[in-house]
């Protein structure tokens, strides 16, 4: 940038010697506030995680309800809203509250407007490594091809491309998979031979079934800073039962801790790696709890789970990061390292302010080629927005119930189902809705949507499993994700209580549930065969009747 | 499969078994006999507290954690092959030994799904299989040692329908 922050703080001490302070520079100097980073030892770390192919600015709100069991209730991840903040004492209002939280979303989004993108992204680890140079490491927890139409339509390649340019030195899979692993080992690879990505893809707990045969790299070294770092790939361990089988069908997952403890081992006695670092996509709560099992992780940069932690949890002596989503921050965490561990270390979770960084040039010309010849298709704007749509949050969000409400009318069904993913943009009220955002919330390889009758007692059944997927006490038993989103249907969760007996006071059309009744029920991104149309042609044929999209607040789940 | 018997035959014969074994009230299998007092029927059901009375009668199951390792994927990958292994910390000389390892599904039909004999000469009390299980149930490892003690450690195995969130 042209102006530096010394020159900023010169100009805001003038500013406030003369009684002003005006918001403007008010904000840019809380923006580079945000950006900079006293140094710290020899290495900088670089993590940034589940961007699901946000090669441009979005908006993304941070979820208002995150329901945890037992212990995790009230302590980060599970704070929202106004709690988080005072948690962490950020002010209300401040570029802070808006990146982090859900708290007066839709003012703070017109005023400090879209975060990420990888041309602001470039530019903002171009910085950081020029500041450090020899001493960064720049690792991708995953969930980065899947999520966007041109990620979709190229098959990952056009994230693939960015990753590279961007200089991604590790990375580790979870959606990449629902390309299949043929495309997977073409783009990034595998133990015997290299793919499109120049960087190293690890996952140790991938392995053939049958003989358990490792199918990629389990670990990569690294040096940065005269540090030998150790970087272990956790991929996501839950993907052959939270995808179609068919996308891995030899393939075996898991969270293997026993495995992991040797590849540590390994590592630190064979290897003498200074610095041991887990990167992972198994989820901050499963991070947490293996970051206490197994011995010798000096750092977990976690994903999956997109909570944006201020501060790293420290569990023992292993630090827990976990870096958010979409592509609004970039995590910096310096460490001291000496004599084999780190003495020290400085964090911070940089949200990246695409006003206030700007493109990257080549990194601009590569995402205008890659959208070029779709620009017109992704641009069409199907309806406007009075309210404020987002899906992240335990329970439907807005965009959800559109999406609901769109599967309702085609399929004139009675009860509809839509993943309770948490990846998916926020529209902002007034704001137009475009193609492009609809493929933001359905951009997957299985998006076909189906129509069947289901009996009252199967639809409770599926509530409670995905209930327990994510509320159960023991966080190796859930999955991530949020509860399966429903319309048509109201109903009472108890999250604290076991497995199958949360789920109560179900209503369908306002009249309680009949275990024995047979309804007309609709959905998406089955795990079994589909062969409804695709999820993003039923939501934008939806929009484009509606034209204008009005949603009153819907009280569709009472928590007891 | 070489001698021309698929799974579906057998299923099929299971399923025609059930039926004879239903009306056949007591037809014990040699190696059920073995475990004690009546198995179950092919094709029948039973519970979980009936098939441990029915081997154990009233000694006490003790906790084996710390003796025993179970190893089960918390959430299974697919119900129909859960592969799972049990691992007792044993001498196995002639007068300390795991004489019995059990596997118990709780809630599948027929809940006890292995019983393992094993000798000193074997060396090790080890024991890894590939299991079925209709849904989330518990499962257990029940060691019986030389001197007739009854250990068991547990573990839920969750089998779901699945879907991701993240």
């Amino acid at each position: 940038m042209d102006v530096s922050r010394r020159d900023l703080l010169k100009v805001a001490a003038v500013a406030a010697g003369a009684g002003i302070m005006p918001r403007a520079l008010e904000r840019a100097d809380a923006a580079e506030r945000l950006l900079e980073m006293e140094p710290l030892g020899n290495v900088t770390l670089l993590h940034l995680t589940d961007p699901h192919a946000s090669l441009v600015p979005v908006y993304y709100r941070e979820p208002d309800t995150l329901i945890g069991v037992g212990a995790e209730r009230g302590r980060p991840p599970y704070l929202t809203g106004e709690a988080l903040l005072r948690h962490h004492q950020i002010r209300r209002g401040s570029l802070e509250a808006y990146a982090c939280s859900s708290v007066d979303f839709a003012t703070l989004a017109a005023r400090f407007g879209r975060l990420g993108g990888y041309a602001h992204l470039a530019t903002l680890v171009a910085r950081i490594r020029a500041a450090r140079p020899g001493r960064t490491l720049l690792l991708d927890g995953g969930d980065t091809i899947q999520g966007s139409a041109t990620a979709l339509w190229s098959r990952g390649e056009d994230m693939v491309r960015a990753m590279n340019l961007l200089g991604v030195e590790v990375v580790t899979p979870h959606w990449e998979f629902t390309y299949g692993l043929e495309r997977v080992r073409e783009l990034f690879g595998d133990r015997e031979s290299r793919g499109l990505f120049r960087g190293n893809f690890v996952a140790h707990n991938v392995s053939e079934v049958g003989f358990g045969d490792p199918v990629f790299a389990p670990w990569t070294i690294r040096e940065a800073g005269r540090v030998k770092v150790g970087v272990i790939g956790q991929a996501f361990p839950y993907v052959p039962v939270a995808h179609p089988r068919r996308f891995t069908p030899d393939l075996t997952f898991g969270i293997a801790e026993d495995a992991l403890q040797g590849h540590v081992n390994a590592l630190r006695d064979r290897h003498r790696a200074d610095l041991v670092v887990l990167l992972s996509h198994n989820g901050l709560p499963v991070d947490l709890k293996l970051a206490a099992r197994v011995a010798g992780l000096d750092v977990i940069l976690g994903g999956h789970t997109h909570d944006p932690l201020v501060a790293p949890i420290t569990v023992g002596r292993t630090l827990v990061v976990n870096s958010g989503a979409h592509g609004k921050f970039l995590s910096r965490l310096d460490l001291d390292v000496r004599g084999g561990r780190p003495v020290a270390h400085r964090y911070r979770l940089i949200p990246v302010l695409s006003r206030d960084l700007p493109e990257d040039a080549a990194m601009a010309r590569l995402i205008a080629e890659v959208r070029a010849p779709h620009a017109a298709r992704l641009g069409e704007a199907l309806a406007v927005s009075d309210s404020l749509l987002y899906r992240r949050g335990t329970f439907n969000g807005p965009f959800d119930e559109v999406i609901l409400d769109a599967l309702l009318e085609r399929a004139d069904a009675e009860v509809a189902f839509s993943p309770g993913f948490r990846w998916g943009i926020t529209i902002l009220p007034g704001q137009a809705i475009t193609l492009e955002d609809v493929y933001g919330h359905t951009g997957i390889t299985y998006a076909n949507t189906w129509a069947r009758e289901m009996t009252g007692a199967e639809i409770v059944r599926v509530m409670e499993d995905v209930a327990d997927n994510l509320f159960h006490r023991d966080p190796y038993y859930r999955q991530g994700g949020d509860m399966v989103r429903l319309g048509g249907l109201t109903y009472a969760i108890a999250p604290q209580r076991p497995a199958g007996r949360r789920i109560s006071e179900v209503r369908i059309g306002g009249r309680p549930l009949d275990a024995a009744r047979r309804y007309k029920a609709t959905g998406w991104a089955s795990l079994g065969e589909a062969d409804g149309p695709p999820a993003w042609d039923v939501v934008a044929a939806h929009l484009r009747r509606l034209k204008r999209v009005t949603l009153d607040p819907r009280p569709r789940v009472r928590v007891l | 499969m070489t001698d021309g018997i698929t799974r579906r035959m057998v299923l099929r014969g299971a399923g025609a078994a059930g039926v004879v074994g239903a009306l056949a009230t007591r037809a014990p299998t040699s190696a059920w006999a073995q475990a004690g007092a009546q198995a179950p029927a092919l094709g029948g059901q039973e519970s979980v507290q009936s098939a441990l009375k029915r081997l154990f009668g009233a000694r006490p199951l003790k906790d084996g954690a710390g003796v025993i390792k179970l190893e089960a994927p918390p959430i299974a990958e697919n119900g129909a092959l859960v592969q799972v292994s049990v691992e007792a910390a044993s001498p196995m000389t002639a007068a300390n030994h795991v004489k019995t390892i059990y596997l118990v599904a709780d809630k599948n039909r027929i809940p006890v799904v292995t019983r393992a004999t094993l000798t000193p000469e074997m060396g090790q009390a080890f024991v890894g299989e590939t299991i079925r299980l209709g849904e989330t149930t518990d499962v257990r490892a029940i060691v019986e040692q030389s001197d007739g003690t009854l250990l068991q450690v547990r573990r839920e195995v969750k089998v779901t329908v699945g879907g991701c969130g993240g």
